[in-house]
């Protein structure tokens, strides 16, 4: 079983659209939508949810008013900027909260309670294409990074049971937490870029970080025709850095049309961009085995 | 003023509506990159002479001379980041969200702060940009404590633009943090749409008033525009979807430069905001 | 000589846990008159971060000189190595078995960590 990360660093350079596509492809394989943060796989995959489950989470501080002494040692102890006053009563701004406790442990009133925090839900859900484990974030919620993990756990579950070939992840962009999370350990990860100055410098980024956790990166350049310089650019350093390049895909307004009508590119057309997403499949297979 | 420039999903134009906005005003403008994961708004302005500062956040260390080994620091640590052994007591930095309980904790006072480098902030001007950016060192998880180490670069007598993360959680959250006005950038698909709504279910929660630009609006997807009028969300600009915007973006040109009549119209969307603001 | 188990179980015939820092409880037997007795592991089951170094902590207090897993995280190394536990790869199977494959010599020492950083 091979757990694929498709990945960019930048947003919206096309992760999404070609994890889904691959999935079209790739047969007998467990989709993980890991952008947590901005989880879209469920608009093309339409998932028939099986399980849902909570995500709980560390803890989130409330103030108990009627035990309250207003003493404000909370207040002074607390380095985040969470405890307000309104009114001369102190509450805790949940959003603020990083769930440190330093302001429980330090009320001489023993006046704040630290429940669970939950920070959202976790779902295992049928489609078309084959099982995929999402999830929604809670408004304005911490631990994106371990919902992450959360995620990528149970389609490994799923991916064992089913004796499913491959793990395809759909990750979030950036390079911190929940990037680092969708990262440690999988098998291969493709780099989704585009040949713009930030498409090229984030690539970089993404790819200084695959090399930091040690895994194997291969790159493909989205829309490559908008810009044939910048293209070549990124192709140059691709090289010097020794990642293979395994597909370029030429730009086409039907990725956004599939989308609308809920279908992956594979579904929708057999254009250009489809092609190219094949071939990129078929070079990746060859190349890491 | 704090203008907070934000979006659900990634690649929709933040950072290209951040420059323009800061190119339009007729004021001197700071501009702040809080986008530490990926900061690309020095590509877009071709600024000079840049100064770099190193930024730490305080992680604990023990004076074992003091330590009683008496388990304190680790009972308060919610992170797990200390393990107390029988003579030793190992910190795991990573784990660290500089919270301050453990030296709290500790009755022995044995525990002070080191600082720990997770990123940097370089800093350029010109006549009338002054711009800051942050950038998070690789392998570093936790991008909050820098984008607050950006946000403390922001000047209350001058008009702040801040070029946010894309998400909707706690980066985002804390680079929105004390704005008084934040313009959401979406683009005109279903996945740019989906993502508008849940950050602004995350705006909500934290009541800063809001408005959208879409970007590469088209004819063929009008659901962004119907879903902001039933929800009685001011629409800012529709920028149209255009060959030469997508290429001189690629080239690190500003919007501006594709799109020159854009100018009177960001100004009047800042001049209003400003109004509204007061 | 005490050997610390894993286990989501209660007793000798239990399995190895699969995981080392979300396991139930933990089993600590004699390796020699295979006496034991049972320590939770309850505390982190819900804890956002660092499961792993919450157990290994839990395992050295708990007075173990052997810990036998099937998986191990480099911060849970860290932690057990510091304390002077050594670490073994278990088998699949029962905690008993276990103890016995350690007796006859058929398990072998962890060198390293044996699983990615979770990170969160």
């Amino acid at each position: 079983m091979k757990e694929i990360l498709i990945v960019s660093g930048k947003g919206g350079t096309g992760k999404t659209s070609i994890t889904a596509a691959l999935a079209s492809i790739a047969k007998n394989s467990v989709m993980a939508d890991c952008d947590v943060d901005a989880a879209d796989m469920h608009l093309i995959l339409n998932p028939d949810i099986k399980e849902e489950n909570e995500f709980i989470s560390g803890h989130l501080a409330q103030i108990n008013q009627s035990n309250c002494l207003s003493c404000g040692v909370c207040q002074q102890n607390c380095k985040f900027d969470a405890i307000k006053i309104r009114d001369g009563n102190y509450s805790v701004d949940a959003v603020a909260c990083e769930g440190c406790g330093v302001c429980v442990w330090s009320c001489p009133a023993s006046a704040i309670d630290f429940n669970d925090n939950l920070c959202g839900h976790w779902y295992i859900s049928d489609t078309r294409l084959g099982p995929l484990v999402h999830s929604n974030l809670k408004a304005a919620a911490e631990n994106s990074g371990k919902l992450v993990s959360k995620v990528r756990d149970e389609a490994r579950k799923i991916a064992k049971s089913k004796e499913s070939e491959f793990i395809l992840i759909d990750g979030p962009p950036g390079i911190g937490c929940p990037v680092i999370a969708s990262m440690t350990g999988v098998s291969a990860a493709i780099i989704v870029t585009e040949p713009t100055l930030s498409g090229l410098h984030d690539m970089e980024r993404v790819l200084d970080l695959a090399e930091h956790f040690q895994i194997k990166a291969y790159a493909c350049i989205n829309k490559y025709d908008i810009n044939l310089s910048v293209a070549k650019k990124i192709t140059d350093i691709l090289k010097s850095r020794n990642v293979s390049l395994i597909g370029q895909i030429p730009y086409s307004s039907e990725i956004t049309q599939a989308q609308i009508e809920g279908k992956t590119i594979i579904e929708y057309s057999d254009g250009a961009a489809s092609k190219a997403i094949k071939e990129m499949w078929q070079a990746f297979i060859e190349i890491s085995n | 003023m704090i203008i907070a420039v934000a979006s659900g999903k990634g690649g929709t134009g933040k950072t290209t509506l951040s420059v323009a906005l800061a190119l339009s005003a007729d004021e001197k403008v700071n501009l702040l990159d809080c986008d530490v994961e990926e900061p690309n708004t020095d590509i877009f302005l071709n600024l000079k002479n840049k100064n770099e500062e190193t930024v730490n956040i305080a992680i604990p260390y023990v004076t074992l001379d003091k330590c009683n080994f008496c388990g304190k620091c680790r009972e308060v640590c919610q992170f797990n980041a200390i393990s107390v052994l029988k003579n030793k007591v190992l910190i795991f930095d990573e784990l660290c969200h500089s919270c301050g309980g453990c030296m709290l904790a500790c009755p022995q006072n044995a525990i002070s702060e080191k600082n720990s480098p997770i990123g940097t902030i370089s800093s350029s001007e010109s006549s009338n940009i002054s711009f800051f950016q942050g950038r998070l060192d690789i392998g570093q998880a936790m991008s909050p404590p820098l984008i607050r180490a950006v946000k403390a670069k922001e000047k209350d007598d001058m008009l702040n633009i801040i070029d946010c993360p894309p998400g909707s959680s706690c980066p985002v959250i804390t680079a929105v943090n004390g704005a008084d006005y934040i313009v959401l950038v979406t683009e005109a698909s279903p996945f740019g749409l989906n993502d508008l709504k849940i950050t602004i279910n995350a705006i909500r929660e934290i009541n800063i008033p809001f408005g959208v630009i879409i970007n590469r609006a088209s004819d063929s997807y009008k659901n962004v525009q119907q879903y902001c009028e039933n929800e009685n969300i001011d629409i800012l600009l529709e920028i149209p979807e255009s060959v030469a915007v997508a290429k001189s973006y690629s080239e690190g040109g500003s919007l501006l430069d594709a799109m020159p009549q854009l100018k009177p119209e960001l100004r009047k969307i800042l001049d209003s905001i400003m109004e509204k603001s007061l | 000589m005490k050997i610390v188990i894993p286990t989501n179980g209660d007793s000798l015939e239990s399995d190895i846990s699969k995981s080392f820092g979300r396991a139930q409880s933990f089993i600590i037997a004699d390796a020699f008159t295979f006496k034991y007795e049972l320590v939770e592991n309850t505390q982190n089951m819900d804890s956002a971060q660092g499961a792993g170094i919450q157990s290994a902590q839990t395992a050295v207090q708990a007075g173990g000189d052997i810990l036998i897993t099937l998986n191990c995280g480099p911060k849970a190394y860290r932690v057990l190595t510091e304390a002077g536990v050594r670490i073994y790869l278990g088998i699949d199977g029962s905690a008993k078995e276990n103890i016995e494959a350690y007796n006859n010599g058929s398990l072998e020492e962890m060198k390293d960590a044996n699983q990615e950083s979770h990170w969160v």
